[in-house]
């Protein structure tokens, strides 16, 4: 581990627990906006538990979401600008977005086996709008303007899909907020994570709203 | 379809197929003619240029050229153009950027058709 690795590590564990607790709120308020605009987007009541959230280190990510590296995951993944850098990765179970796109398209769960072009475009465009809500949501309360890049889909193995964070955010951003939710549809439920990234800029924004002092 | 709009073309301005099909989905119900589609604000301008449509719908976050932008070149283009921003965003700063650059309405994804129609026809008669 180099000496900047070890540096962010002890960043970690030296946030104090308002601090830590002030993260998860944001994460918890954007996932429940996401939850929103995936209702009004599916035509359907989706509500949303948040089953746990928590702060890791970014290299940390992929034990403490599937387990496995080898599961198939579809992840959305966005860049944000606007006040200071930050990352955005929302994950689905693939078993999970087969559902998501029966949903969208008004066909019987388990229809779908595999994503087409045209279910991957709208996957994508799911990830899309729970994103921009979530930003929507962290915009409002934190007074900054939160600008995305355009979303980019992986469907792959876990493993694969948050090694561009790991290996390429994980040198500018120590730690991960992850919120572990559960979207909930009549006797459905399915999983998603939001795994938010706050760059130094961000992360004093929500300390400030909290009116929390930073050493 | 006969109605009061035919003959109001739409150009459709959006990276992501599934929104443009929603979006021409919901016009063409009402009787709006889709002039054509756009996946970037680049290409936007060009087929502004092409089809000359009443009106422009406008996705924000694209590839290349963003949404604010291509208002701006569309507007440099033809000052009177009618170009209605659909977006997932809606922080106030960027809404703004949008309406000073140009467009004259701004409505949010997930959209309700009704809420777009009149969006449409607001460009249109505002």
């Amino acid at each position: 581990m180099n000496e900047e690795k070890s540096i962010n590590y002890e960043r970690i564990a030296n946030l104090t627990d308002i601090q830590k607790d002030a993260l998860r709120e944001i994460g918890n308020i954007g996932a429940a906006h996401a939850a929103t605009a995936l209702s009004s987007m599916l035509k359907e009541t989706i509500m949303i538990d948040v089953t746990s959230s928590h702060i890791i280190g970014i290299e940390d990510m992929q034990n403490e979401l599937f387990g496995d590296p080898s599961d198939k995951v579809a992840g959305v993944f966005m860049q944000v600008t606007g006040s200071g850098t930050h990352n955005l990765l929302m994950l689905f179970p693939f078993e999970n977005t087969l559902q998501l796109v029966d949903m969208f398209f008004k066909r019987p769960i388990g229809t779908s086996t595999e994503l087409s072009s045209k279910d991957e475009s709208a996957i994508n465009e799911i990830g899309n709008v729970c994103a921009c809500a979530y930003l929507n949501a962290m915009s409002d309360l934190l007074g900054i303007t939160l600008f995305p890049t355009v979303p980019g889909l992986a469907v792959d193995m876990l493993g694969a899909v948050l090694q561009f964070p790991v290996l390429e955010i994980g040198r500018r951003v120590d730690y991960v907020i992850i919120i572990q939710t559960q979207f909930i549809r009549n006797a459905d439920r399915f999983n998603g994570y939001f795994l938010f990234m706050p760059d130094d800029d961000v992360q004093k924004a929500i300390m400030d709203k909290f009116k929390i002092n930073v050493k | 379809m006969e109605n009061e709009n035919n003959g109001k073309t739409v150009l459709v301005v959006d990276d992501s197929e599934v929104m443009r099909e929603m979006i021409k989905d919901s016009l063409k119900d009402k009787g709006y003619i889709i002039a054509g589609e756009a996946k970037d604000g680049d290409e936007a301008l060009v087929r502004y240029k092409e089809y000359e449509p009443t009106v422009v719908t406008m996705d924000v976050v694209m590839p290349s050229t963003h949404g604010i932008d291509a208002i701006k070149t569309i507007i440099e283009h033809d000052p009177k153009a009618r170009i209605v921003v659909i977006s997932g965003l809606h922080q106030k700063s960027l809404v703004m950027d949008a309406l000073d650059a140009g467009a004259r309405d701004y409505i949010i994804k997930p959209f309700e058709p009704d809420d777009l129609i009149s969006a449409i026809e607001r460009s249109i008669t505002g």
